[in-house]
């Protein structure tokens, strides 16, 4: 199908259907989103897309990056029509059955809801993981591992702080301590909210920051200043 | 009072300026300021980050010896707003650990409205909102009365103060801040400073409300705001205004 992007009037319409999906009165979205008049406007270019079966969510957004050129045209991080009837032409990848109910999550999952606003943009699941994407690289990696429609508190807790989000020195000292590089996959126990978990490493980064440039720092240099005696399990398990 | 104690031996920076201006729907900036003599090393690094809110934005602005500004920062990636404030750091590289030497935390003046530096004591700015029209928004320094941005091309820049808009947001605005403002560490032992001390000097000295409510009290206090709301409403006299306005014939 040719991609096109969702009017206001259509992502209104996302959000009656998302709702009613919640409370069971629909199981699905409704085809007419994808394509009718009243809900859609035709993209700036002829793009064709396909549905498929993504393992991950490295191939779905491998996926999107190269058919929208998305690291040549970065000023479509922020296109709100576009990254919602992406979510509406995914929509079935993005959400998961559970006991014979779709399971949907907080509109702002699907919707891009304030694009220039991070606390927003981030939680967007094709939009913001096509930034992670072409911003870092193979430093993305262990993020995009997971599932299409799971939400990693790993993502969580990184990716909700821009200034953590943006700072490959730190996003590789992350992956240093979370990331098993030999079997690529999460650490077991990145998941807690114990000593050297990622919800400690943000909030230390907050701390840092009132005395050091981080974005100035390279990643042995940032790993040096982390309380030693907290990180060191991570700095080495498997 | 809040007492803020620095231990880190960042300096203040002092004596810049940003001035803001618009051109084809596009915010750019540019940075004034001579750092020379400071007392920062000629190397140290200066990085400026213009933000609002949690997004951020960041250029390399050369060194204190060689500053470099880039070719016309611009700063549309940034969300709609006229209340742009920019992070100035100078930052040593030299050493390992990239520590900053010297901040600054300054808003932006508009070359446009070189009036925009003026600070109100509710400003209003103009952000996205997605389907709400206004909403009122505790920012770090004080509150501010967010419109949303899709309307200023409706003349709604000119109609916040005035009209029917000021008249039916405003008196709730106020009660807003005054039902904040008790909830505050300090309100009832006059220990408040910045923004709220600011807020409860123009109650009582505009809206002259020298009442305070009772602590605990929830019926205390609901009739407190309340009557901050309707002092304010009589002062503006919003009923009949709003009457002048929609007058029929």
């Amino acid at each position: 199908m040719v991609i096109r992007i969702l009017t206001e009037n259509g992502i209104n319409e996302f959000f009656n259907q998302l709702q009613e999906i919640r409370t069971g009165t629909r199981q699905n979205l409704s085809v007419e989103l994808l394509k009718e008049n009243n809900f859609t406007a035709s993209f700036d270019e002829e793009i064709e897309i396909e549905e498929g079966t993504f393992k991950t969510k490295k191939e779905l957004i491998e996926y999107l990056c190269e058919k929208l050129n998305l690291k040549n045209n970065k000023h479509l991080y922020y296109h709100r029509g576009l990254w919602s009837w992406l979510s509406v032409f995914y929509f079935k990848d993005l959400t998961s059955i559970k006991d014979g109910k779709r399971k949907v999550n907080e509109d702002a999952k699907y919707i891009l809801m304030e694009p220039k606003n991070w606390r927003r943009y981030y939680r967007h699941l094709l939009a913001s993981f096509a930034r992670v994407y072409c911003e870092l690289d193979t430093l993305a990696n262990p993020y995009l591992s997971y599932p299409v429609p799971i939400w990693s508190d790993l993502h969580e807790q990184l990716f909700a702080y821009q200034q953590i989000a943006t700072n490959k020195p730190l996003i590789e000292a992350a992956n240093k301590l979370y990331w098993d590089e030999k079997n690529s996959k999460i650490k077991r126990g990145a998941g807690s909210k114990n000593e050297g978990s990622p919800r400690r490493f943000s909030d230390i980064v907050g701390q840092f920051e009132l005395t050091f440039d981080l974005n100035a720092m390279s990643l042995d240099a940032i790993l040096s200043i982390f309380p030693e005696q907290e990180f060191k399990k991570w700095n080495s398990a498997a | 009072m809040i007492r803020r104690y620095n231990y880190t031996g960042r300096k203040k920076l002092l004596g810049i300026r940003i001035n803001e201006w618009t051109k084809k729907g596009t915010k750019y900036f540019e940075v004034i300021c001579d750092l020379r003599n400071s007392g920062f090393p000629d190397d140290a690094k200066i990085f400026v980050e213009p933000y609002f809110k949690s997004s951020f934005l960041r250029f390399d602005f050369g060194t204190i010896a060689r500053f470099q500004p880039p070719a016309n920062p611009d700063v549309s990636d940034l969300p709609t707003t006229d209340h742009l404030k920019y992070r100035i750091k100078v930052v040593d590289e030299s050493s390992k650990h990239g520590l900053i030497l010297g901040t600054a935390d300054i808003r932006g003046v508009s070359v446009d409205n070189p009036h925009s530096g003026k600070q109100s004591i509710l400003p209003v700015d103009f952000v996205e909102l997605g389907s709400r029209i206004w909403t009122l928004e505790f920012r770090a320094d004080r509150p501010v009365l967010a419109v949303n941005s899709l309307l200023t091309d409706f003349g709604i820049r000119e109609k916040v103060k005035q009209g029917d808009f000021f008249t039916l947001v405003y008196p709730e605005v106020i009660k807003m801040i005054a039902l904040k403002l008790v909830t505050e560490d300090g309100f009832y032992d006059e220990g408040l400073s910045g923004w709220q001390a600011e807020w409860m000097r123009y109650f009582k000295e505009v809206l002259r409300q020298t009442q305070m409510p009772t602590q605990n009290d929830e019926n205390s206090v609901e009739e407190w705001v309340n009557d901050i709301s309707e002092a304010f409403a009589r002062k503006y006299q919003v009923v009949e205004h709003y009457k002048t306005l929609n007058k029929t014939n």
